[in-house]
């Protein structure tokens, strides 16, 4: 009995640490300013005054932090292309590389994996500069493909390990049975491997959109205008604006937010189970 | 040397199939990592401010020097080791804490593992945001500690002056504490995995023996966990060397230097000075610093036969 309370006092406890500060700050996104300042939980008279500012495309609004809130949906728009570009790019990419090294035995299997792994450690602040440099020789600079092919090679190497562990678990004899129907190796991955990992690949894309949409730095560095800001970078610049009201900043909060928690609370299974398999499997 | 044998003929062929189909990740990480690698060094060894775009030239290891020699740097690491040795610690312990009460079986349990991933989804700046919202002026945790120090300083009768993010201490301490929120999840996640991969008979004895819970967690949980608390311990170390667009959000390096982890102190010492040679210097020491640590992990789980190519 005592066991059994102390146990859902526990899980409480764990509840309120990972649930508090955001359901704080969506409370706040639902009030009134005046009272924010009174320090309530929850509002007392609910508005969706601040949400209206950042749909308000053409308006000619003078609060502050409104010219930041009317680019949000164009942002995230950008966000969008960017983070469905690099999971694309992550599922072919990744998905090749890995099944050679899970299937396909072959002199210098070793190599390339430890490649990948110390590609994986190298910090972005590293190759800032020379990556600045490189997009601008390209006249990348404020495209969406420069914060593409940045954010595809920091969210690869996660990728092929996580997907070379997943696809050593199918059974061999799947794709024996397809070589020995005629399948070349190529037509065996297509056919028949793909289809039966697409949990798998369902967990890396999910993991590399869901990077890609909270990347910063090189979205900071890459892109100055509209054309090609993510939303993330956009957010950023209310840590620059002095005076715009917490209430707004939040609504901006939470709409960033948005489409993250609800990608990992539908593959909330998928997601689990591809973290956990990156270091048992 | 001896002469080719037809089937060392055919191997080569067969090594090349696996070989093509990793080539596009090789293109693109050799592409936009290791070259970019190569070239932060060679910048590193040249004078290169973009205010002087005339003056370019190679000075060996004079940035290196420069950077040692000066008291920002050494303030930088410290803070940044400051910063990255609490997060381990942690992120560990309530990742742990965590992990094992998802593992008891009770209702609701699906509810709990379900809201595990929001702090994990929310990106870095977002999250600095909010935390600027929770322990600014009006924020939910300002008021929070404001009453707790006011509480300390009723029963020790001391005077203890709380002055909020304006205070270096609340300032580092806050980052962090940010920092952690976001990161536990994931390592929570590997915990998990890994308790549920401990045969249950060895519960079962021990319960058998009259083992007490603590000793079930010391003797059977903690050995069995040992290699996923190295993979989240080192996996973290190099998360916390990166913090930067948390910084970026939530405290922008102060107040004052307070917050100058060293991801911060290479972005200004680039963009803001637009040194670029000095910059890269920064950036090469904190590459050799992961790149350090990257080959420990390696090594550690090489030693225990976890990797296997």
């Amino acid at each position: 009995m005592w066991r059994r309370a102390s146990l859902y006092i526990y899980a409480l406890a764990a509840v309120i640490y990972l649930t508090l500060p955001f359901a704080w700050v969506a409370a706040v996104s639902f009030m009134p300013e005046r009272e924010v300042t009174q320090q309530r939980w929850w509002p007392e008279e609910p508005t969706i005054g601040n949400y209206s500012l950042y749909f308000d495309v053409e308006g000619q609004s003078a609060d502050v932090g409104a010219a930041i809130a009317r680019q949000f949906p164009r942002a995230i728009i950008n966000s969008l292309i960017i983070g469905s570009a690099v999971m694309l790019l992550n599922l072919t990419c990744g998905s090749l590389a890995a099944y050679a090294l899970a299937r396909l035995p072959f002199r210098g299997n070793l190599l390339l994996l430890l490649f990948y792994l110390g590609s994986r450690s190298v910090p972005g602040v590293a190759i800032m500069i020379p990556m600045y440099l490189l997009m601008r020789s390209y006249g990348l600079l404020d495209t969406h493909l420069s914060v593409i092919l940045s954010h595809t090679t920091f969210t690869l190497p996660f990728t092929i390990w996580i997907l070379k562990g997943y696809f050593q678990t199918v059974p061999l004899d799947l794709e024996r049975a397809a070589r020995v129907d005629g399948c070349t190796p190529l037509g065996a991955l297509v056919r028949v491997f793909l289809p039966v990992t697409t949990p798998g690949l369902v967990a890396v894309g999910i993991f590399a959109f869901i990077a890609s949409w909270g990347e910063f730095l090189f979205a900071l560095l890459f892109t100055t205008t509209i054309a090609s800001r993510p939303v993330t970078v956009l957010a950023s610049d209310f840590a620059q604006e002095l005076q715009v009201p917490f209430t707004v900043i939040a609504a901006g909060g939470v709409l960033v937010i948005l489409l993250p928690l609800v990608l990992s609370f539908l593959f909330q299974r998928l997601i689990i189970q591809g973290i956990g398999g990156s270091v048992t499997g | 040397m001896t002469v080719l044998r037809p089937f060392h003929l055919m191997s080569r062929t067969r090594d090349l199939l696996p070989l093509l189909l990793n080539l596009p990740a090789v293109i693109l990480l050799l592409a936009f990592i290791a070259y970019p690698i190569g070239i932060s060094f060679w910048m590193s060894l040249h004078r290169y401010n973009l205010r002087r775009p005339d003056q370019v030239y190679f000075h060996g290891l004079e940035n290196y020097a420069t950077i040692l020699a000066s008291s920002e740097f050494w303030n930088a690491l410290w803070i940044s080791l400051y910063f990255t040795f609490m997060a381990v610690l942690l992120v560990i312990v309530i990742a742990m804490a965590i992990a094992l009460l998802l593992h008891e079986s009770f209702r609701g349990r699906g509810v709990v593992r379900a809201l595990l991933l929001i702090p994990w989804a929310i990106p870095g700046v977002v999250n600095g945001l909010m935390w600027v919202g929770l322990l600014g002026d009006y924020g939910a945790f300002n008021a929070m500690l404001e009453d707790s120090v006011a509480a300390v300083n009723y029963l020790f009768g001391i005077n203890i002056v709380y002055t909020g993010m304006a205070s270096p201490f609340v300032a580092l301490n806050a980052a962090i504490g940010a920092h952690v929120w976001r990161s536990v999840p994931f390592a929570c996640i590997i915990f998990l995995a890994a308790i549920q991969a401990i045969p249950t008979e060895q519960y079962r004895a021990a319960r058998v023996d009259g083992a007490t819970s603590w000793n079930r967690f010391r003797f059977i949980t903690l050995p069995w966990l040992y290699h996923a608390v190295l993979v989240v311990a080192i996996f973290e170390t190099m998360n916390g060397f990166r913090a930067f667009d948390l910084i970026y959000a939530l405290t922008g390096g102060g107040p004052g230097d307070a917050t100058h982890v060293i991801a911060w102190q290479t972005y200004k010492e680039a963009f803001a000075r637009l040194d670029f040679g000095g910059a890269n210097a920064y950036s090469y020491l904190i590459t050799l610093i992961t790149m350090t640590l990257a080959i420990i992990y390696i090594r550690l789980l090489y030693r225990r036969g976890l990797v296997q190519g």
